[in-house]
């Protein structure tokens, strides 16, 4: 929990179970159902990331040098079976170091016959995917 | 032109300069200081994302060549041209070359007019309204 001095906020609106994880290593498990799905975060944290049960990988915040380590830790630390969905639509902003975290999860997946799938990247991500021509390489689905 | 009183600055100097700890936790403040004087300068909204992606990138190279104790950029918008220049301090160590890979330079080739990194680990970079963001426009 934050200290009480510090206004909390929901992570996220959307229904989900599983771990939290945000930068500075603190790791939660995630136990509530999703009607009472109000897990509270220090909003100073660069980058919040979520494992939802359906095997989606939610992430909230930004995407630079400082965070992209954890990111990549976390996801080589992943399921070793089935496709992985990220969910990059709360990410305000993301950088070279995000996009080689990307192409390293992509990479192992697709050495496992497996596959990474991003979801609704927000307008900055997506721009940065056309900038890189990434978007023709990855595979980008709407989750709508 | 007024100058202050025994200087040669004019009496308003509208450069911002944001002197942070030389971490990579350092790189938001960097990123919302650059995107403060690039929508001050009516820049568009693409143009503000390259400006933060290349303060970003540069930021995030330079920090990788040593130890710095602290990274300070001057970020000065005139007539419709965002100009950035940062100088780190105080390396611990040796300095390593600056080292771009395909992705940084070709980011940064896309987001700004021009940029530069010097041996001492200085950078700058200029964007101008009138030439910059058509990359992201697509």
């Amino acid at each position: 929990m934050p200290p009480e001095d510090i206004p909390a906020r929901p992570v996220l609106d959307r229904p989900h179970r599983g771990k939290i994880r945000v930068t500075g290593g603190r790791l939660r498990e995630r136990r509530a159902a999703p009607e009472q799905n109000e897990e509270l975060v220090d909003p100073t944290e660069r980058l919040t990331i979520i494992h939802g049960s359906d095997g989606t990988v939610f992430l909230e915040g930004e995407l630079d040098a400082y965070t992209a380590p954890t990111l990549e830790s976390e996801l080589s630390d992943g399921p070793t079976e089935g496709d992985l969905r990220l969910d990059l639509s709360q990410v305000s902003f993301m950088d070279s170091t995000g996009i080689r975290a990307v192409i390293k999860a992509d990479n192992e997946l697709r050495a496992r016959d497996h596959a990474l799938v991003i979801v609704s990247p927000s307008p900055a991500v997506l721009r940065l995917l056309q900038l890189t021509s990434l978007d023709e390489h990855l595979r980008i689905e709407d989750g709508a | 032109m007024s100058t202050s009183a025994g200087t040669d600055l004019p009496a308003v100097d509208d450069a911002v300069v944001v002197d942070v700890p030389a971490r990579a936790r350092s790189l938001r403040l960097l990123r919302m200081a650059v995107a403060d004087a690039a929508a001050d300068l009516d820049m568009d909204l693409d143009t503000v994302e390259s400006a933060r992606i290349a303060v970003d990138e540069l930021a995030t190279l330079v920090l990788a060549t040593a130890t710095w104790s602290r990274l300070r950029v001057r970020i000065n918008g005139l007539e419709g041209c965002l100009r950035v220049d940062g100088v780190p301090r105080g390396a611990d160590g040796e300095v390593s070359a600056v080292t771009a890979d395909r992705v940084v330079a070709e980011l940064l080739a896309l987001c700004v007019d021009e940029y530069g990194v010097a041996e001492d680990s200085s950078f700058w970079f200029t964007i101008d309204k009138g030439t910059a963001g058509a990359v992201g426009s697509q």
